[in-house]
């Protein structure tokens, strides 16, 4: 096997081609260092549109369709190609919560974040975007007390399609940022991208990280480099920390419990095949992220159909009058990355209380919306941000440096907890924070 | 193939060694290269390296060691029932991996084969001595708990959810199995005096992991409810639920368990504790001191009344089924406090 290994030198070599190490990669490469970029999935826009194009890019158990789960059955959502999560997510754009990074040392500069919302088409929907079904929940939502306001999206607007709710099937007009756009162009620049490829081991000698080992489509690679960023997402960034010997990687996993609540109106237009997301409320009392959002029409007939089978038959029909609203709790880190590559993951008391509060907030909007309130249903919950398993302030300092020198994090698995709003505005700051850092470094 | 001379042989099994490196278990070399001579021929070391962790059909391994098909499949046949290679069940062509350390894995299929070849005995006292080693050097290396602790069933308060339910998991997946403790059993065999009076078939296999374990004389099949009666048998005489529901379900005593010889030897046990925790009715408990005996991680003190110290209590139940007042129950664990935040649990 020795012969076929093939050896590369790099400034950074960075794990894992999602929305933080494209992030550095562009950034990195930009002021012309030499980045390798290694991606375990492939490097392609096929399918976009349809549901081949979420399932080709979920992360699967072996055998198991669709989903990798925890030993309890929870389905855990990765990203799986070059774009990583970006892949998957609806697009909604939260900024970071400055006031929760700077609890843990880490400060973020506006100019810094306004940079990133540029780059990452932070729009807020224009009025036309928002559909009939929407406007609907938006307006029941203010009467209860509720604020709803206009989320915004990393979305180009100019490009995107009114009445088009594919954004997690992959953006056929390419409305909706992704990381793509960062990988594109940190190749452009020179980096090189190796898709197909799985990082299997970090090199560390004497406490000090020095590149990279993988393996995949071309065979085993050594990539030696100066600094060593791992940036595949919080289930695998733990798995490669705990063999680099970096103990407790992988406990206080958090998920994210994301569900959908719907029910059915009369008359008039529900708001499922409408642009997603477009108006929303952050609690941050509770800790529950709502917005007004259908499942695709896949996933919720069968969603629908794997819950409660009797009761979707009689309304399988009705898809065009559904009204739905998203709930995203933020939960505790009672879960481990274990290291035979398992998940468990449990809740607690407090997170089935913010839970209980979110569906209840869910049902009272929906029924003052004009659902039938005897014929709510609420989705099975997914983990949506598999994140906080290499904590800031315990296995990371500020600077996202792990105990072992050169070796940095930079994905969801950083978040001290959990992260509760949608990240990738997030992770990609903190990409930009780093990237500042290590181009002074090599 | 290497044949009787010493140092080759000593080199394929160093070659086979290397191979498990992966799992970092360099600081257990001596007694797990003990097992690795016991389980493995020469001639199966040198086919083991070559069909490595990944699964392959037997034609890319033909065409990968140049051997004869028959001969590799009589080969392949016989280490898939000494339990050091994992073949798909039920498959026309089946995909053949080496079998890795641990669930299922060296560890445990030593034990689950039970005493079926001339090297048996030796055998388990070489598992038992690598067990304690992996208990005492390899769990606490790890930093973070390699597998959780299930409720038993009969003990779960009314708001646990399916996924929380270990039963409910098990009946999903289909096939049920059931094999002699991998732990226990080395441990009676090296050592007959020891204190250890538990059941010895508790090992509990799911799914393809069944079907498995039946085609290789692994374990034999029964059916959900005989599962369950194993379930609630081992709960009734004090033995926690570990690991997971769907693949295996591990039975664990205090004295033999290799998760629990850890806790004993190092302090460290490394395994998350489940959903819930135990709490107790002061009005009704008759201070009887029962359950201070059969808890397996000391959590409760008796004061007047027993009380239940939430950061070690794992929630496995194995107090509710025995209290005579009923005054324990199960309830959902508050908060993630710092004691019960996912790591390993120091005691």
């Amino acid at each position: 096997m020795a012969d076929k290994c093939q050896r590369l030198e790099a400034d950074v070599a960075i794990a894992g081609a999602g929305p933080g190490g494209c992030t550095l990669a562009r950034e990195l490469s930009r002021k012309g260092k030499k980045v390798v970029l290694i991606e375990q999935g492939t490097n392609s826009r096929s399918f976009f549109g349809n549901p081949l194009g979420i399932i080709s890019r979920m992360e699967k158990a072996p055998h198991l369709f669709p989903t990798k789960k925890t030993v309890e059955g929870y389905s855990v959502i990765l990203g799986h190609g070059v774009g990583g999560g970006t892949l998957l997510y609806a697009g909604s754009a939260f900024l970071p919560g400055v006031d929760y990074w700077r609890e843990f040392g880490i400060e973020f500069e506006q100019e810094m974040i306004d940079e990133a919302a540029r780059e990452t088409w932070y729009h807020m929907p224009p009025d036309e975007f928002i559909g009939q079904g929407t406007r609907r929940i938006w307006q029941a939502a203010n009467e209860i007390g509720i604020p709803f306001e206009k989320v915004a999206r990393h979305i180009d607007f100019s490009k995107c399609v009114a009445n088009c709710d594919l954004c997690v099937m992959g953006c056929v007009p390419d409305a909706k940022w992704t990381a793509m756009e960062y990988a594109d162009e940190a190749v452009k620049n020179g980096a090189t991208l190796l898709t197909s490829t799985r990082v299997t081991d970090i090199l560390v000698e004497n406490g000090v990280a020095g590149g990279v080992k993988a393996r995949g489509k071309g065979g085993e690679y050594i990539v030696n480099a100066r600094v060593t960023v791992c940036a595949c997402g919080g289930v695998h960034t733990a798995g490669l920390l705990q063999r680099a010997g970096i103990k407790e990687a992988g406990s206080w996993f958090t998920g994210d419990p994301t569900t959908f609540s719907f029910g059915f109106i009369r008359e008039g237009q529900g708001n499922a095949r409408e642009h997603c997301m477009s108006v929303g409320w952050h609690d941050e009392e509770h800790g529950v992220v709502f917005c007004a959002m259908a499942a695709p029409a896949v996933s919720w007939h069968a969603q629908f159909f794997q819950d409660e089978p009797l009761k979707y038959l009689a309304r399988m029909h009705r898809y065009g009058r559904v009204l739905s609203v998203f709930e995203k709790v933020s939960d505790e880190g009672m879960g481990t990355c274990h290291p035979d590559g398992r998940i468990s993951k449990s809740f607690t008391e407090r997170d089935w209380s913010a839970f209980r509060y979110a569906r209840q907030t869910a049902e009272k909007i929906l029924t003052k919306a004009g659902c039938d309130p005897g014929d709510l249903h609420h989705a099975n919950f997914v983990l949506g941000h598999p994140s906080s398993t290499v904590k800031v302030g315990v296995l990371l300092d500020t600077n996202l440096e792990t105990q072992v020198k050169n070796l940095y994090c930079c994905d969801t698995s950083v978040f001290p907890k959990a992260p509760g709003r949608p990240p990738a505005l997030t992770v990609v700051v903190l990409a930009k924070r780093l990237a500042r850092r290590l181009e002074v470094l090599v | 193939m290497t044949g009787g001379d010493g140092v080759a042989e000593d080199d394929v099994y160093q070659r086979l060694f290397q191979a498990y490196a992966a799992f970092k278990v360099d600081m257990t070399r001596e007694t797990m290269m003990e097992v690795l001579r016991l389980q493995f021929t020469p001639e199966e070391a040198e086919l083991a390296v070559k069909v490595g962790f990944r699964p392959k059909r037997l034609n890319a391994i033909a065409r990968k060691t140049g051997a004869d098909r028959g001969a590799l499949q009589r080969m392949l046949t016989t280490m898939g029932r000494k339990g050091t290679m994992y073949a798909t069940p039920g498959a026309q062509d089946p995909e053949y991996k080496l079998m890795g350390l641990g669930g299922p894995g060296l560890i445990e299929t030593g034990g689950w084969r039970q005493t079926r070849f001339a090297h048996s005995v030796p055998l388990m006292k070489a598992l038992c001595r690598w067990q304690i080693d992996l208990a005492q050097n390899w769990f606490p290396s790890l930093g973070i708990p390699v597998s959780r602790v299930w409720t038993t069933p009969a003990a779960l308060p009314a708001d646990a959810r399916p996924e929380e339910n270990l039963a409910q998991i098990m009946k999903k997946a289909g096939s049920w199995g059931v094999s002699t403790c991998s732990c226990r059993l080395p441990h009676r065999v090296s050592d007959p005096g020891h204190s250890c009076t538990q059941d010895l078939e508790t090992c509990l296999f799911m799914g393809e992991m069944a079907r498995w374990g039946a085609e290789n004389g692994m374990c034999r099949l029964i059916t959900y409810e005989e599962a369950l009666e194993v379930v609630r048998r081992s709960n009734a005489s004090g033995l926690v639920h570990t690991h997971d529901p769907s693949e295996f379900l591990c039975n664990c005593c205090r004295d033999c368990c290799i998760f629990f010889v850890s806790l004993g030897l190092t302090g460290t046990l490394p395994l998350d504790p489940s959903e819930f925790v135990a709490a107790v009715d002061e009005d009704t408990c008759s201070a009887c001191s029962d359950c201070t005996d059969r808890c397996p991680v000391n959590a409760i003190s008796i004061d007047g009344a027993a009380s239940i110290d939430a950061g070690k209590c794992l929630g496995c139940g194995v107090c509710y089924p025995n209290c005579p007042s009923g005054s324990i129950r199960l309830v959902r664990r508050a908060a993630a406090g710092e004691g019960a935040v996912a790591t390993t649990r120091v005691m």
